[in-house]
C-alpha cells in the first residue's frame, strides 16, 4: 500500500510538484513558526525576570494601602474601615503564594522569608483588631508598635530583595543577552540553510520536469536537421513527462516512416517519370523507325521487283545458278523485311541464317566453312530477338578474316570456319557464333560489352555486332550475362555467346 | 549538475537540521536556566546570622554551612547580625526552620532576641562565642581558653627571651573579644613566668586598615613590644605590611589569625611567625548539622568544640 503510494508519487509530476511546493511551504512555515516561537520564548524568559519584581511592588503597594484603613479602624472602629481591612487582608493573602519551595538561591530564600513576614504582619493585624474589639488598649497599642517595626523591616527587605534581584539581573542579563544572541544567530543560520535547502528541493523538482523537456528540444533540433537515427529519449520515471516522451518518440518514428514513404514514393515517381521519358523516347524512336520504314518501303518493292526480273532473266537465259542465287537473295530480303515482330521463334532466325549461308557459300565456295549445329527440339520451343544471328555471322566474315591475304575464299592456304550452335544449358538458351579468325582486342571487347543509353543506341544507327549487343541489353536489362565475347587461345578466333534466360520474358513494352 | 544538486540537498538538509537542533538546545537551556524549576526543593530553611565582615573566617563559616545544607537537603539564608539592621529581631517572623547566630558583643540584647526565637519554637544554635543563659543554647566553636593557651605556646617557642606581648582584639571578630578573659587566661597559663609584662590588650574597629594605625601608635607608645597577637585576618595582613614598612621584621614577631593567601605568603617570607586557625568551615558545617538534628530528632549536643590549628613555616 505504502510502496504503491510512493511509486505513484514518484511517477506523477503533478503530485511531485504539489508535494514539493507543499513541502517547501511547510518547511518555511515551520521554520518561521519556530523562529517566532523561540523569539516569544526569549521574550517570556526576559519578562519572567521582571514578573516577580512587579509582584513584589504590587504587594508593597497593597501594604501601603492597607495602613490607612487599619489605623482608621484602630482609631475609630469604623465599620467601613473594617470592611475595607477585611477586603484588603483577603486580597493580600490571596496574592501571597501558598507554597514557595525552598532552594539554595539567597534571593529566593529572602523572598520566601518576605512572604512569611507579610503573613506575620497580617496575623498581627488580625490580633490587633481582636484586641480592639476586646478594648484591650495596651495590647493593640503594643501590637501596632510591633507591626510598625515589622512593616518598616518588610519595606527594607523589599528594597533589599529588589536591589539584589536587580544586581542579579544585571549579571544574568548579560549572560541572557549572549545566550539569546546565540539562539538568534542559530535561528538565522537555520533560516538561511532551510531556505537554501528548500530552493534546492524546488530546483530538483523543476529539474525533474525540465530535463526531459530540454532533451525533447534537443531531439527536436536534431529532427529538424533531418537526423532521425538518434536513439529514443529515455523515460524519466515521471508519468506525465513519460507520456510526452513516449508520444514524442512515437511521433519521431512516425515522421521518419512518413518521410521514408514519401522518399520511396518520390523515387517511384522519378522512376515512373524516367520510364515515361523512356517510353516517350521509344515512341519517338518507333515513329522515327516507322517513317524510316515507310521511306524504305519503296526500296524493298523496287528491289524485289528488280531481283525477280533478274531471276526471270537468268532463267530465260539458262543461267540456273544465277537464278537460284537471285532467288535466295530475294528470300533473304523478304525474310528480313516482311517480319514486323521484335521477338521471333528461333526457327525464324535459323531459316534466315540458312538463306544467308547459301549466299556466303556462293561467295566463298572453297575457303569458308559454315557449320550450323542446332538441336531439332529447340527452334519451335524458344523465342529470341529478331536479327541477332545473321549480323553476327556477317561480322565474322567482315572482321574476323580481314587480315587474311584476301577474302576467305581467295586463300587456299587457310580454311576459315564459322560455327553457329544453339543448345540448352540449364535454364538458358545458349547461341554461340564462333570463328577461327584474327581474334578481338580486349579494349574492343570492353567497349562492345558496355550497355549504352537508349537514346544513344537508338539514334546513332549502330549496326552489326554492336547493334545486336545493344538490342540484347535493351531486351534483357537486368541480365548482364545475356551476351559475352570470348577470345580463343593465342588471340586466335572469337566466340560471341548469347545466353537467353528462358524463364524471363524480354522487355518489349515501352 | 544533478549529482551536485542532490549533494547540496543532503548537505543543506543536514546543516538545517543541525542549526535547528542547536537552536532548540540553546533555547531549552536558556529557558531552564531562567526558570529555576530544575532543582528539587529542600526540606529545611535555616538562617545564619553573622557580622557583615567577610574575611576568610566568616567566609569559611558560610562555606561550611552551605556544604552541610547541600548534604542534608537544606538551605541557608545569610543575614547580618548588625543590630541596626534589625534582622535577628525579625527572625521570628520569617518562617525559618532554625537559626544559627554569631551573637553581638552585647549579651543582653542577644539574649533577648534569642529568647524571642525560642518563644516561637524556632531551633537556635550559637557559634563562635557563647551567651550565658539559664537554659543555654547549643554552642559550636573553638574553646577560647585553648586558643589562648596554644597562642602562648607558639609565642614562647618563637622567641627565647622575655616576652612583651600585645593582644589585638577586633570588632571584626567579636567571638574572641566576647571571651577575651578565657583567651588571656589561656595565654597566661601557657607563658607564666616568661611574660616580662602583663599582656597589653588592644582593639581595632571594623575598618580593615585600622590595624596599621594601631601599630604605629603601639610602637611609638611601647617600643619594647616584641610579640603581637592578632585575632582577625584583615588586621594580620595590615600589620604584616606595616611591619615591613617600619623595617621591624625579625625584631617583632607577629602571630596572625586565619589562612588568607596573603597571610600564608607572609608566613613563607618570615614576616608572620605563625597563624591561628579556628576551622570556620567546621563551625558552619556543625551548626547546620545541629539544627538539622534538632529538626529530625529534637536533640543535639550542647557543645561542639571545633578545635584550632596552628600554621607556621614548617607546616606549609
Amino acid at each position: 500500500m505504502t510502496l504503491s503510494l510512493i511509486r505513484r508519487i514518484r511517477n506523477s509530476i503533478s503530485l511531485q510538484m504539489l508535494l514539493s511546493s507543499l513541502g517547501v511551504f511547510f518547511i518555511l512555515v515551520l521554520s518561521t513558526a519556530y523562529i517566532l516561537f523561540s523569539s516569544m520564548r526569549l521574550q517570556t524568559v526576559s519578562d519572567r525576570s521582571f514578573e516577580r519584581e512587579r509582584f513584589i511592588t504590587s504587594i508593597r503597594k497593597g501594604l501601603e494601602d492597607y495602613q490607612g484603613p487599619l489605623l482608621n479602624y484602630l482609631s475609630t472602629r469604623s465599620s467601613n474601615a473594617l470592611s475595607q481591612i477585611l477586603i484588603d487582608t483577603q486580597a493580600l493573602r490571596w496574592q501571597l503564594p501558598t507554597y514557595m519551595p525552598i532552594n539554595a538561591d539567597q534571593t529566593d530564600l529572602k523572598e520566601r522569608e518576605l512572604y512569611s513576614l507579610i503573613r506575620s504582619y497580617l496575623d498581627l493585624a488580625d490580633q490587633a483588631m481582636e484586641e480592639k474589639r476586646g478594648r484591650n488598649i495596651s495590647a493593640y497599642t503594643r501590637i501596632y508598635d510591633e507591626m510598625a517595626g515589622l512593616l518598616e523591616y518588610i519595606n527594607s527587605e523589599i528594597g533589599k530583595i529588589s536591589l539584589e534581584r536587580s544586581r542579579n539581573q544585571m549579571d544574568a542579563y548579560g549572560i541572557f543577552i549572549a545566550d539569546a544572541w546565540s539562539v538568534q544567530l542559530w535561528n538565522f543560520l537555520f533560516i538561511i540553510f532551510v531556505s537554501i535547502f528548500a530552493t534546492l528541493m524546488l530546483l530538483n523538482a523543476i529539474g525533474r520536469i525540465t530535463s526531459p523537456l530540454v532533451r525533447l528540444s534537443a531531439m527536436a533540433v536534431e529532427i529538424s536537421a533531418g537526423n532521425f537515427d538518434s536513439n529514443d529519449i529515455e523515460t524519466s520515471s515521471v508519468q506525465e513527462m513519460d507520456q510526452l516522451v513516449q508520444a514524442f518518440n512515437r511521433m519521431k518514428r512516425d515522421i521518419h516512416q512518413y518521410i521514408e514513404e514519401i522518399r520511396r514514393q518520390e523515387n517511384i515517381k522519378q522512376e515512373f517519370m524516367q520510364e515515361r521519358m523512356r517510353n516517350m523516347k521509344m515512341e519517338g524512336l518507333v515513329r522515327h523507325m516507322e517513317i524510316y520504314a515507310l521511306q524504305a518501303q519503296m526500296n524493298p518493292h523496287f528491289l524485289f521487283n528488280t531481283l525477280n526480273t533478274g531471276m526471270q532473266l537468268a532463267i530465260v537465259e539458262g543461267a540456273d545458278r544465277t537464278g537460284e542465287y537471285m532467288e535466295y537473295l530475294a528470300k533473304l530480303f523478304r525474310h528480313i523485311i516482311r517480319n514486323k515482330d521484335i521477338i521471333v521463334p528461333l526457327r525464324h532466325e535459323i531459316e534466315g541464317l540458312n538463306y544467308y549461308f547459301y549466299l556466303l557459300k556462293v561467295r566463298f565456295p572453297k575457303n569458308l566453312d559454315l557449320i550450323l549445329d542446332c538441336d531439332d527440339a529447340l527452334p519451335d520451343r524458344y523465342q529470341v530477338p529478331v536479327s541477332i544471328l545473321q549480323p553476327l555471322v556477317e561480322n565474322c566474315v567482315i572482321h574476323a578474316f580481314k587480315d587474311s591475304p584476301a577474302y576467305p575464299g581467295e586463300s587456299p592456304s587457310r580454311q576459315s570456319r564459322i560455327r553457329v550452335s544453339a543448345a540448352l544449358e540449364e535454364d538458358r538458351l545458349v547461341l554461340r557464333v564462333q570463328d577461327n579468325g584474327s581474334g578481338m582486342a580486349s579494349e574492343t571487347r570492353e567497349n562492345l560489352l558496355h550497355p549504352q543509353s537508349i537514346d544513344k543506341s537508338s539514334l546513332s544507327r549502330v549496326m552489326g555486332l554492336e547493334n545486336v549487343i545493344q538490342r540484347l541489353y535493351f531486351f534483357y536489362p537486368d541480365d548482364p550475362l545475356v551476351v559475352d565475347i570470348e577470345s580463343g587461345k593465342n588471340g586466335e578466333g572469337t566466340a560471341i555467346i548469347i545466353r537467353i534466360d528462358t524463364g524471363r520474358k524480354p522487355c518489349i513494352e515501352f | 549538475m544533478k549529482h551536485f544538486l542532490k549533494i547540496g540537498i543532503v548537505f543543506f538538509g543536514l546543516l538545517s537540521l543541525m542549526a535547528f537542533l542547536v537552536s532548540l538546545y540553546l533555547a531549552r537551556d536558556l529557558y531552564k536556566s531562567t526558570s529555576g524549576d530544575a532543582v528539587s526543593p529542600r526540606n529545611y530553611h535555616f538562617s545564619l546570622y553573622l557580622p557583615d565582615n567577610r574575611n576568610s573566617f566568616f567566609t569559611g563559616i558560610i562555606q561550611g554551612a552551605e556544604q552541610a545544607a547541600a548534604e542534608l537537603n537544606a538551605a541557608v539564608s545569610i543575614h547580618s547580625i548588625d543590630p541596626a539592621k534589625n534582622e535577628l529581631e525579625m527572625a521570628s517572623y520569617t518562617g525559618i526552620d532554625g537559626a544559627i547566630v554569631c551573637p553581638y558583643l552585647e549579651d543582653a540584647l542577644a539574649r533577648r532576641q534569642l529568647d524571642k526565637l525560642g518563644n516561637r519554637q524556632i531551633p537556635t544554635v550559637i557559634i563562635n562565642h557563647d551567651v550565658p543563659n539559664d537554659q543555654p543554647w547549643p554552642f559550636i566553636g573553638s574553646n577560647n581558653f585553648d586558643v589562648g593557651r596554644r597562642i602562648g605556646l607558639m609565642a614562647g617557642s618563637i622567641s627565647e627571651g622575655p616576652l612583651r606581648l600585645a593582644l589585638v582584639y577586633s570588632d571584626k571578630a567579636p567571638g574572641i573579644y566576647g571571651e577575651r578573659e578565657l583567651v588571656e587566661m589561656g595565654l597566661n597559663a601557657a607563658l607564666g613566668e616568661r611574660l616580662a609584662a602583663p599582656v597589653l590588650g588592644l582593639r581595632t574597629n571594623l575598618n580593615p586598615l585600622d590595624a596599621e594605625e594601631l601599630l604605629y601608635r603601639l610602637f611609638r607608645a611601647n617600643p619594647d613590644i616584641n610579640t603581637i597577637v592578632f585575632t582577625d585576618p584583615n588586621d594580620t595582613l595590615a600589620a604584616a605590611q606595616t611591619l615591613v614598612d617600619m623595617n621591624l621584621v625579625g625584631q617583632v614577631h607577629i602571630i596572625g589569625f586565619g589562612d588568607d593567601p596573603g597571610i600564608l605568603e607572609n608566613i613563607r617570607k618570615g614576616v608572620i611567625a605563625c597563624s591561628v586557625l579556628t576551622n570556620p568551615e567546621r563551625i558552619g558545617y556543625e551548626a547546620v548539622r545541629s539544627l538539622w538534628s534538632l529538626q529530625q530528632t529534637g536533640y543535639t549536643p550542647a557543645s561542639i568544640d571545633t578545635g584550632i590549628k596552628i600554621i607556621d613555616g614548617s607546616s606549609l
